[in-house]
């Protein structure tokens, strides 16, 4: 099971209720391939959410095609799953039962598989002891958490993730970012996993690679790739290195950055 | 951050005939629903009069519209409107004043909170209008009678709202005021007035649908005239197109009156977005 | 007296609703006092034995059914059928688009002010009592049951669409349980109107009810009878309303309820 994801000459255009158009993504390509980890960083309104929903299937292009194992994406499919900005936990279900939200549509598992999925899952992302509790009981990132673990439950081959951490305080967040990688196995499983973030430290300390993409119309500025070797520890972000990455992704953004905040 | 990329709006279209009809549709969809809305509603109803074809059963759009053209010479049409409004001003004018205070004093109070909260909203769970008949006995058979339902019915979600208002935005800002160490006057004109306005407007809304209703209870039960009276009496000899005019005289006022408090509540609160 | 003050600062949100209810009773005798005339005022404890009265020697039995009968069936269907209209207007863009000036006409409509229509339409028997019942306790039924397909939310229904949920189970995994408290809301709003209904229904020539009997009283000048029948059915309203707070409660334990309408 490993799938490659082609993005050709992606174009998003939105029509507002005033009838302006906004061209949100202008011509994107890019090659995806599995067991890699892939982080999608730029200013706000760049259009890499968008472009996220688009490889979901979420959304269709204006222009261009993605292309998922040569089929184009028409889409949602077991195959893929998102880990969305806000938990979006069901309110009425426990924790275990939103971890199953997504298993419930996998008519080929019966009942006690998916409980012992849903328990593994617990399992991986650290909740054991709080399966009853309820999502209003759970602080953010324990919310974020079984977000996380529903998208893992349904084994999807490709991992989107619309910056998922956005809302954690800030050690949390390093904790987080530090445990995501042994939670999600992207090398060993041959996942793809497409991560949305404008936070440059966080893309390029959990990424094999980074796309940077410039202001509206969000287009690929630059490809970078990370060489330190998976998983890390947070000590990687002091080594030199690591520092200029991040140094000169943010030089090619700082334009970007500020076109973003005169808008 | 900006709402366009999350949100997909309307895709762009190809410039062909049936894309900018579709386009212009979609953009006045609601007006255009609206209006064929409107056109349907009638039809089905000047329909329906024509199937059954008894005046003494079932009247259209067009009868009723005949028949509130004949009223409006009749002195006593007016005599019941201008009674109803009376009963619904005093009645209303009545639930706002004593909602705001008594809502205001249990949101202050902790101990009048106590003790009258749990009354409160247990009479608001009844059916007050049902004592309608004990205010004809205590108040006679005029205005008054009325009055009483009238704000006994409505004054409730005043109540309510208010409180809740006042306690909202104390829980929310009695630390920024804090913090400014400002009077309590200011306290008051500054924060918690404008901050429970919403919700006193919501409550206020409430309150005037349920005024309305209760106009039609409280007349049906006995009164000397008044637009529940007038159909109380047209149902009494058949009249059907007589009792569809007052309904439909009760229907504006009701829409009438919700439309002006909105229109109180956007210039009030132009902050908020207005709700859909 | 320290220790009562003592019991009083750990127990006084009873103390005080105990005293609040107090203090309503002594006011209402104090009044029964002052007017001390039954044709005009009743006590409450003249409206608790002649309530009692009523049962003990059966004659109250039998407008209970009937007013019973009337508000099972008139409140049963409107409430199937409002959260049934409400689901779909909630659901269905077009649906909702195309019918939503109906829905304010509905709304700004006083339902009971149909009554008298319904009485033409159905006759006095049964039927149009309970077609009055449901009428008026259908309105807030269905809006409450609109808003609350409305409130919940776009989001859910992309994770919905992102997990391939089929459209179907959407309406029972998403739909129904995100609006559960607007239901219950509307359900609750139903009961006090649903039972207005019973009394405006029983005004048109009824030979029982609840309804009957307060009429029968203002007939009559019997002012204990209208004061028990309106506490009788004010009384309902209570009851029936703390019953669905705790179905809700049982059958939602995520969800703290309040008040709103």
């Amino acid at each position: 099971m490993s799938s490659s994801i082609q993005v050709e000459q992606v174009h998003k255009t939105f029509m507002k209720p005033t009838g302006e158009t906004v061209h949100a993504v202008g011509g994107v390509d890019m090659d995806l391939r599995p067991g890699t980890f892939y982080s999608f960083v730029g200013p706000s309104g760049c259009g890499k959410t968008t472009l996220l929903h688009m490889i979901h299937g979420l959304l269709p292009p204006t222009r261009g095609r993605i292309l998922l194992d040569g089929t184009e994406v028409a889409g949602p499919t077991p195959n893929k799953a998102v880990v969305f900005q806000q938990a979006l936990l069901l309110p009425w279900r426990n924790v275990t039962d939103n971890i199953k939200f997504g298993l419930e549509n996998d008519s080929t598992k019966t009942a006690t598989e998916r409980l012992e999925i849903c328990d593994k899952y617990t399992q991986i992302v650290g909740l054991r002891g709080f399966e009853s509790h309820y999502p209003h009981e759970l602080s953010g990132g324990m919310q974020q958490r079984v977000n996380l673990a529903r998208a893992l439950a349904v084994d999807p081959e490709i991992l989107l993730m619309d910056e998922p951490f956005a809302s954690l305080d800030a050690q949390t967040r390093l904790l987080m970012q530090e445990e995501l990688q042994r939670m999600i196995d992207w090398k060993n499983s041959g996942k793809i996993v497409v991560f949305v973030t404008h936070d440059i430290e966080e893309a390029v300390f959990l990424s094999d690679v980074v796309f940077c993409f410039s202001f509206r119309p969000g287009t690929i500025m630059k490809e970078i790739k990370v060489p330190f070797p998976t998983p890390r520890t947070l000590r990687v972000k002091e080594e030199p290195e690591f520092l200029q990455i991040k140094h000169d992704i943010w030089e090619l953004l700082a334009d970007e950055a500020r076109k973003a905040m005169e808008e | 951050m900006s709402k366009i990329q999350d949100v997909p709006l309307e895709e762009t279209q190809d410039s062909s005939f049936v894309a900018s009809v579709k386009t212009v549709y979609n953009r006045h969809r609601i007006g255009i629903n609206f209006c064929l809305s409107v056109v349907l509603a009638l039809l089905t109803w000047e329909f329906i009069d024509f199937v059954f074809d008894d005046p003494d059963f079932f009247t259209g759009p067009v009868a009723v519209a005949l028949e509130f053209g004949v009223l409006i010479y009749e002195p006593r049409f007016w005599e019941n409107i201008n009674y109803s409004g009376t009963e619904l001003i005093y009645g209303f004018g009545l639930a706002m004043i004593l909602g705001v205070v008594i809502g205001a004093a249990v949101a202050f109070s902790r101990t009048l909170d106590e003790m009258f909260s749990p009354i409160l909203v247990g009479l608001y769970a009844t059916p007050r209008s049902v004592a309608a008949p004990l205010f004809i006995i205590w108040l006679g058979l005029g205005i008054a009678s009325k009055v009483g339902v009238i704000t006994l019915a409505s004054v409730f979600p005043v109540i309510i709202n208010t409180q809740a208002g006042i306690k909202n935005v104390q829980g929310e800002f009695r630390m920024l005021g804090r913090a400014f160490n400002i009077s309590f006057w200011a306290m008051l004109t500054k924060i918690i007035v404008p901050g429970s306005l919403p919700f006193l407007i919501a409550g206020l809304r409430l309150g005037y649908s349920r005024s309305v209703v209760t106009i039609m209870v409280a007349e049906l039960f006995g009164a000397e005239a008044g637009i529940g009276y007038m159909i109380d009496h047209a149902t009494q000899t058949f009249h059907v197109a007589e009792m569809m005019v007052g309904i439909s005289l009760l229907t504006i006022m009701g829409i009438a009156g919700n439309e002006i408090l909105k229109g109180v509540e956007r210039w009030a609160t132009p902050y908020r977005k207005t709700l859909v | 007296m320290e220790a009562l003050l003592n019991v009083y600062q750990q127990q006084r949100k009873w103390m005080n609703a105990i005293l609040g209810i107090a203090i309503v009773t002594v006011f209402w005798m104090f009044a029964n006092w002052q007017v001390n005339s039954e044709l005009f005022f009743v006590g409450p404890w003249r409206v608790v034995t002649y309530t009692y009265g009523l049962f003990a020697s059966g004659e109250i039995l039998d407008d209970l059914r009937i007013s019973g009968i009337e508000f099972f069936w008139g409140y049963g269907v409107a409430a199937v059928a409002g959260i049934g209209f409400g689901m779909v207007f909630g659901i269905s863009r077009i649906f909702r688009e195309f019918f939503d000036p109906w829905l304010s006409a509905i709304y700004a409509t006083p339902s009971v002010a149909l009554a008298p229509l319904i009485i033409i339409w159905f006759g006095v028997d049964l039927t149009a009592k309970i077609v009055i019942v449901l009428i008026t306790a259908v309105v807030p039924i269905v809006l409450n049951t609109y808003t609350g397909v409305l409130s919940v939310g776009k989001e859910f229904q992309t994770l919905a669409n992102s997990f391939c949920v089929p459209q179907r189970q959407i309406l029972y995994k998403i739909l129904i349980p995100g609006s559960l408290p607007y239901i219950v809301t509307g359900l609750r709003l139903g009961i006090s109107r649903g039972i207005v209904g019973v009394v405006v229904g029983e005004y048109f020539g009824a030979y029982a009810g609840l309804g009957y009997q307060l009429f029968k009283g203002l007939d009559t000048f019997n002012m204990p009878l209208m004061m028990s029948c309106a506490a009788m059915l004010a009384g309902t309203g209570v009851i029936f309303n703390q019953v669905i707070l705790v179905i809700e409660r049982r059958m939602a334990p995520w969800r703290d309820t309040q008040l709103q309408e």
